[in-house]
């Protein structure tokens, strides 16, 4: 009897704990949608981030686009050489690929700092912390507009018509962005208590440019090579936007791919960051 | 209704990676500085920040946080700003919060003041629109001119206190935690930051100022907490607070 009771008793512990589980996951989700509501906040500090980049440079941001021209030309002449592919082929693929992966290095990058490098914000006043994330967001978004002129210049140069395909880029970066999110909540979290990450990371990030269909076609690789495309998710995030951008449709498995991570990276994030955020206050 | 309540709030920090070879001399009576330190059951050391904390404020009140070198004051306020979660207890805060304990904070350097307006009163969840219509009136209050047009570089410390305390103080906020910054300036603007307060007080919202300087806050102050490594030590009117604490020096030193 007395048995049941405690087993009773401690089902009703684990009940609670599970309860309150639950309920620190929805402050997270929660999070999410209060940090839009300082949007002019975080979209004023991005932007800023954006010049002070280029403080006192005359042609300021546009140096993003300048630097993106520069790979196409060089980049693109030389490689496609190598890979005996003509330019009207291969310095679209080159650019729209490169532009892209440049953004989703920089959203892992900074994602890690999300929390380190606005620690003297933290520390002062109580802001949801999804705003450190959002404003790195749309600073890389607006870096990604001055990139994206050099795309524009190519599609002109090498009579691409990448529509109606192209809409498919809107819901490919809302599905970008909303990995941008959990990556930033998770690896921020995990740096502000573990500096090493923070070192790895961008080890890490040179490595997987060279082994991403970037600078090469997922298509030219074989046999037992296929798994740094199969098996790399950066793969599927740069392919449903770079098809659109040339005016394909992406294949329908690199959406299930790509969603499939999405949901997996929110599952693993949201309850981790949802039991340490409140810890983050004493870290940084 | 602006609105404090702390109910028995401790608060412990971990320290990480410190572990020190400075051989211990067992201290002797109490230390005058710090918290509390002990090491948990990890052996990891744990810094006791506050220690069984219970206090109420109401509209109105102007409290003065007492107390010598790292007794708890700055955390107490991060504490009421809701930035520190209590290790135990409960923190009840009514009313939009604006602190004002870092005087580097929400501040770019290499910007205009005007511009910094603009970025500190946007953290403090001021919308553009409501800031444009205020600029001016904090452009004044700070008394700056034309300096607001200089990046903040330029600005000596009070300059930049001055500034601080200028957007602060317009936010529309009911309580405002301050942590010895108006000590910063000069007279002219201590008088106009004090009369500031008492306006602010006058609206029945609440005030918490930790600070060294009596004067400071005798003048503006109401209320005063005195804390001594993290413990509540006396709580009341301002005048006794500051006798209490001062014959607590007085028979440290002679002892």
């Amino acid at each position: 009897m007395s048995r049941i009771v405690t087993l009773r008793a401690k089902n009703g512990i684990k009940e609670t704990k599970l309860r309150t589980d639950v309920s620190k996951v929805l402050e997270v989700f929660r999070e999410v949608r209060d940090g839009w509501r300082w949007r002019e906040l975080w979209m004023t500090l991005g932007w800023r981030d954006v010049q002070t980049r280029h403080r006192r440079s005359r042609i300021g941001p546009f140096w993003n686009t300048l630097s993106l021209a520069f790979v196409a030309t060089c980049i693109g002449t030389l490689y496609g050489g190598i890979m005996g592919r003509p330019m009207s082929d291969y310095i679209p693929h080159l650019v729209t690929g490169y532009m892209i992966w440049a953004f989703l290095q920089a959203l892992v990058i900074e994602g890690k700092d999300a929390f380190v490098s606005n620690a003297s914000a933290i520390r002062e006043i109580a802001v949801p912390g999804t705003v450190y994330i959002y404003k790195l967001l749309w600073k890389n978004l607006v870096i990604l507009g001055f990139n994206s002129l050099v795309y524009v210049a190519v599609l002109v140069l090498f009579q691409v018509w990448p529509f109606p395909n192209i809409l498919l880029v809107v819901p490919a970066l809302a599905i970008v962005l909303l990995n941008g999110i959990w990556v930033g909540l998770l690896l921020g979290l995990i740096n502000v208590r573990y500096r090493d990450l923070g070192q790895l990371i961008p080890n890490a990030m040179r490595l997987a440019f060279f082994v991403t269909p970037i600078l090469w076609y997922p298509d030219s690789v074989s046999g037992l090579r296929t798994i740094f495309v199969d098996f790399n998710p950066f793969y599927y995030f740069i392919e449903i936007l770079r098809a659109p951008l040339l005016g394909q449709a992406p294949d329908p498995l690199l959406w299930i791919v790509a969603l499939a991570i999405t949901v997996i990276g929110w599952v693993i994030a949201a309850p981790i960051y949802a039991h340490w955020r409140r810890r983050i206050a004493f870290w940084v | 209704m602006a609105f404090v309540k702390l109910e028995n709030v401790t608060l412990e920090f971990p320290v990480q990676a410190s572990k020190s070879d400075r051989r211990r001399v067992p201290s002797q009576g109490e230390k005058p500085v710090g918290g509390q330190l002990a090491s948990s059951q990890s052996g990891q050391m744990v810094v006791r920040a506050l220690d069984h904390l219970s206090l109420t404020l109401e509209p109105g009140d102007r409290l003065a946080l007492l107390g010598h070198n790292g007794a708890g004051k700055t955390t107490l306020l991060r504490v009421m700003a809701k930035l520190y979660p209590p290790t135990h207890g409960r923190v009840t805060v009514q009313g939009r919060v604006a602190p004002l304990l870092n005087l580097s904070f929400g501040l770019d350097m290499d910007s205009t003041g005007y511009d910094n307006i603009f970025i500190r009163g946007l953290f403090l969840g001021m919308s553009k629109a409501e800031l444009r219509r205020k600029a001016d009136t904090i452009a004044e209050f700070s008394e700056l001119g034309d300096f607001l047009d200089l990046p903040m570089r330029t600005y000596s410390s009070g300059m930049r206190a001055r500034l601080a305390f200028a957007i602060s103080t317009h936010v529309e906020t009911d309580i405002l935690l301050l942590d010895e910054v108006v000590a910063t300036g000069d007279a002219r603007f201590f008088k106009k930051a004090n009369e500031r307060l008492e306006s602010f007080a006058r609206e029945s919202k609440i005030l918490v100022l930790a600070s060294h300087s009596n004067k400071v806050l005798r003048e503006i102050c109401n209320k005063a907490l005195l804390l001594e490594h993290g413990r509540l030590k006396a709580f009341g009117a301002i005048d006794e607070v500051i006798e209490t604490y001062a014959a607590s020096t007085a028979g440290d030193a002679k002892a």
